[in-house]
């Protein structure tokens, strides 16, 4: 492979693969899977670079989504996995609150649409200004605004709900522990 | 890694529309932003490093398909060319002949679309002679004809 290729795929990883990571880490709930899908992710980007011809964002997008995909496909025949890397630099209650937010999250996730799913993933994830997100989308500057602000507050209405059945659940004794993550996925 | 390219112009509610809890709604945001899951630096590591592998690995050698694509434009021409003159020639001798119909050989031609079926009759015993009574007798319909029974019989 030539250095100016090489180059540009490295360069490509620095900018998105920390996000792409993040989004996928948030969407399946465990780090050890999350590892292995965003190195799928990356190994496509090596393999078929030459397909990247307008937005790095918008194609890597569309790679991390098929993978997230086929993983809850493939998935229907494993056990749910509810593990999580503990962040060391929190304590112990900071972290539990985190752990209980990101749970929520993955499933408020899940229930979005796909172009919602999307422009959370560009803004929270990838932390792009509308400006790219509307190359990357292909909508308007002023479009992205309103769209990312209704995709912002589905998220919210989700994860409230989350929230209710949650506490719905810890009051009737906590019996299926979890069960709102359990209709996610 | 994964900062700002500008943070000047990277705000959670950049374009938002103008309403009402627009503050609670940036405040959840902002949570969410703060909260959200991310991989552990050595996890991004293997990844980069499982990356670096693929890229350091030589090509695998191309299959058949590969091999086609790899003969470039040529090859896609010339397989349409063919297809095109299959069809030429198809359409040649299946449309152009009549749908297939075949006359017999020395008659006259039939009009394009038209199918023509003939049969050769042979009377019994007459030696292809015509009969000499006629075959239909015009006194026999008078009523059906309205000419007179009388005015057939001078004209005969």
């Amino acid at each position: 492979m030539g250095d100016g290729r090489r180059d540009e795929i490295e360069r490509l990883f620095r900018e998105h693969g920390k996000g792409v990571g993040g989004y996928v880490l948030a969407r399946v709930g465990s780090a050890e899977l999350a590892e292995a899908i965003t190195a799928r992710v990356f190994l496509t980007v090596v393999r078929r670079f030459d397909q990247c011809r307008t937005s790095p964002a918008g194609w890597l997008w569309s790679i991390a989504r098929t993978e997230i995909a086929r993983h809850f496909r493939d998935r229907k025949e494993h056990a749910p996995l509810d593990e999580r890397i503990p962040d060391r630099s929190a304590g112990p209650e900071e972290e539990a609150v985190r752990h209980e937010m990101q749970g929520r999250m993955r499933v408020a996730l899940a229930r979005l649409n796909e172009e919602q799913q999307r422009l959370i993933y560009m803004k929270f994830f990838q932390e792009m200004p509308n400006v790219e997100i509307a190359k990357a989308t292909g909508y308007s500057v002023s479009n992205v605004g309103v769209m990312v602000h209704r995709a912002i507050k589905k998220l919210r209405e989700w994860m409230e709900e989350e929230q209710g059945v949650a506490a719905e659940v810890r009051r009737g004794g906590g019996g299926s522990g979890g069960g709102g993550e359990e209709r996610e996925l | 890694m994964n900062e700002p390219q500008d943070s000047k112009t990277w705000t959670l509610v950049e374009g938002w529309p103008a309403e009402a809890g627009n503050g609670d709604l940036a405040r959840f945001a902002t949570e969410v932003r703060a909260g959200r899951p991310a991989l552990s630096e050595e996890a991004m590591g293997r990844v980069l490093a499982a990356m670096r592998r693929e890229m350091d690995a030589p090509a695998a050698p191309a299959g058949f398909w590969g091999r086609v694509s790899g003969w470039g434009w040529p090859l896609h021409r010339a397989v349409l060319v063919g297809v095109l003159a299959l069809g030429i020639v198809v359409y040649a001798t299946v449309f152009r002949k009549g749908g297939g119909t075949r006359v017999e050989k020395g008659g006259p031609p039939a009009p394009a679309g038209e199918v023509v079926d003939r049969y050769r009759v042979n009377y019994s015993g007459s030696g292809g002679e015509a009969p000499q009574r006629p075959l239909v007798r015009p006194e026999d319909y008078s009523s059906l004809t309205g000419v007179g029974h009388g005015k057939m019989q001078e004209e005969k």
